[in-house]
């Protein structure tokens, strides 16, 4: 059995809204070991990108107890997060949302910078692994959708993580392009043996993660309650 | 990768906005910067105007003080006149070392000015007056041959004006003297330069001034004598002694209202440039709410997003102040024409003056402003919560 990444015990995230409280994370219990490939899966407002929210540190629980990494981040602030997330978790967005204004390269070694760390050549083998070997130096905005999508995960593996999050990186791709990026993610579990945190509303590529936790107004629920499928 | 090649690019992406930005630092430091350099030119330029008229105590005609002293300083009309047994007793006065008498009187030329018309200015002088001022010399020529001989020495700028060389004969307009030129001075760089020179008794001759002077220039052995020197002259009927060194003061204190008002202007254009920037930052900051987040969820602490912002507001400060000290060096030749038109006595010399210090000091005072207007847009940044930040707009 491997080493516990992460522990979630009942954890909530409740947001106060004007007219009424929403519980986009209700009471969830979850463990991720290392070296998992882990999908979440459920239809919109489900609570996925919540979820990856509050385990990757990017936003805090509202109660229950949150272990990442063997740190409690249950009441921790954002210095704490943003210390947790340094150097330890990778994260993909649907959107891509690389820096408009530095070049694919620039992107890569931006992440580098944040982690205190110089490595031109780190940058650039990423860049060759993910094979974009030709666009070092490429804005954003001259890249296709897939390419975007390529430089975001060697941003995201450029820290050398512990943990990858990815909130539907497949969302804004056609099918071969989504397809292509997931052999990536599945190669780099398979392989590199990284513990990999998805969600997706694509039901075959979620299949092929080595554990699906189905997600229903932010209640972890069986495959037959998600009416997914 | 560092935060100022992240800031700089963050900059270009709106050029137009962050030109405007650069500008209106540039504009205002360039104020600053030619404020400070018409303190410093103007005291300067006053100051050797003063140090050069020779002596450090003048006595005239009772009237203003420093009406007086200004037309001697500057030249002009109106000069009063007093008896010239004022300069033999004051001759007797051991605490002198040296004095000098002289009458001017500003006579018009409509002739003047390619037929516009102006004044000259006439000064009756004794070879006292050269040892006052030792550093007039003579460029062409000779001294007067006599004390009273019907001859001119020009100032090299009267000379040019005139367009006389030696031997040439001159009118003096209105009276209908004629003169011969014996000399011409070299360029002093003062008012000297535009004056024509006689010999005293000529002077009170011509213009009808027997026994007359408008001014004595007095030189004293020992500074600390003045007080007691101008206190023995108090009571004297008629006349009046004037320091230099309060004239200066009064000069200054005459243009303290112009110098009040384009502070004034100065201190709000760098107001008005702080607030472009903190603008101008903010928007940025507000754009790019969703950039912000993602540089958090990379790794990048509150520091450094704080570091980043920062970095932008002090390049567009530094920007702003180098093209701010460009500006005022290449506008200071403009700036002096309008402050000339403008401030009731203007010295000879140059009255803009960029010193080192002075493009150094504005500089660096840009810079502060930077990063005095880029903590409130840094803290904002910084302040951003990952997952609002990236989450904001969906």
């Amino acid at each position: 059995m491997g080493k516990i990444l992460i522990n979630a015990r009942k954890i909530s995230r409740v947001y106060q809204m004007p007219a009424e409280v929403i519980k986009a994370v209700d009471g969830i219990d979850l463990q991720i070991q290392e070296g998992e490939f882990v999908s979440f899966m459920g239809p919109s407002g489900s609570g996925k990108t919540t979820l990856l929210d509050v385990l990757g540190c990017l936003d805090r629980v509202s109660s229950g107890q949150l272990e990442v990494l063997g740190e409690d981040i249950s009441t921790a602030k954002e210095g704490k997060l943003a210390r947790m997330r340094r150097g330890n978790i990778g994260f993909v967005f649907q959107d891509f949302l690389l820096i408009s204004t530095l070049t694919a390269l620039e992107n890569i070694e931006l992440s580098l910078f944040f982690c205190g760390l110089k490595d031109r050549q780190k940058a650039k083998s990423l860049l060759e692994k993910v094979g974009l070997e030709k666009r070092f130096h490429h804005l954003p905005r001259e890249l296709s959708g897939g390419e975007k999508q390529r430089v975001a995960l060697a941003r995201a593996l450029a820290i050398s993580p512990k943990l990858l999050f990815a909130d539907e990186p497949t969302g804004n791709l056609d099918a071969k392009n989504g397809q292509e990026i997931f052999d990536i993610f599945r190669e780099l579990n398979k392989r590199g043996g990284l513990t990999i945190i998805f969600s997706t509303h694509n039901a075959k590529l979620g299949s092929q993660a080595g554990r699906i936790v189905y997600l229903k107004d932010g209640k972890s629920v069986s495959r037959q309650e998600s009416n997914l499928f | 990768m560092n935060a100022c090649l992240v800031g700089w690019k963050n900059l270009r992406r709106k050029k137009i906005r962050s030109a405007f930005t650069v500008a209106g630092v540039a504009m205002a430091v360039a104020v600053l910067v030619s404020l400070l350099g018409f303190d410093a030119g103007y005291q300067s330029a006053l100051n050797s105007d003063v140090d050069k008229m020779g002596y450090q105590l003048l006595v005239t005609a009772k009237g203003c003080p420093y009406e007086a002293a200004t037309l001697m300083l500057k030249g002009g009309g109106g000069l009063r006149s007093m008896e010239q047994s004022v300069y033999e007793k004051i001759s007797g006065d051991n605490r002198v070392d040296m004095l000098t008498p002289q009458l001017v009187t500003v006579v018009y030329d409509k002739q003047k000015n390619d037929g516009q018309g102006g004044f000259w200015m006439h000064m009756g002088i004794l070879r006292s007056y050269l040892e006052l001022k030792p550093w007039i010399k003579l460029d062409s020529g000779n001294w007067f041959s006599s004390e009273d001989s019907d001859e001119v020495i020009t100032g090299y700028q009267a000379a040019e004006a005139r367009k006389v060389k030696i031997g040439d004969e001159t009118f003096v307009p209105l009276s209908g003297a004629k003169l011969k030129v014996v000399g011409i001075f070299r360029r002093a760089g003062t008012e000297d330069d535009k004056i024509l020179f006689m010999p005293l008794k000529t002077a009170q001759r011509i213009f009808k001034q027997q026994g007359k002077l408008t001014g004595v220039g007095i030189k004293l052995k020992q500074l600390s004598d003045m007080v007691s020197f101008e206190e023995g002259l108090y009571n004297e009927p008629g006349i009046q002694v004037i320091s230099l060194a309060q004239v200066k003061g009064t000069i200054f204190n005459l243009i303290s209202s112009a110098r009040a008002m384009t502070s004034s202007v100065a201190i709000i254009a760098v107001i008005i440039a702080v607030f472009g920037v903190v603008n101008t930052i903010l928007m940025s900051v507000f754009e790019r709410t969703r950039e912000i987040g993602v540089m958090k969820a990379i790794g990048a602490s509150g520091f450094d997003v704080f570091r980043i912002i920062w970095t932008e507001t002090i390049l567009i400060c530094v920007l702003g102040g180098f093209f701010g000290n460009i500006l005022a060096v290449l506008a200071t030749g403009a700036v002096e024409f309008v402050i000339r038109r403008l401030i009731p006595y203007a010295p000879s010399g140059p009255l803009v003056l960029l010193t080192p210090k002075i493009l150094i000091l504005s500089f660096c005072g840009a810079v502060s402003l930077g990063l005095a207007a880029g903590v409130y847009p840094a803290l904002k940044a910084c302040a951003m919560k990952p997952v609002e930040s990236i989450r904001w707009g969906e």
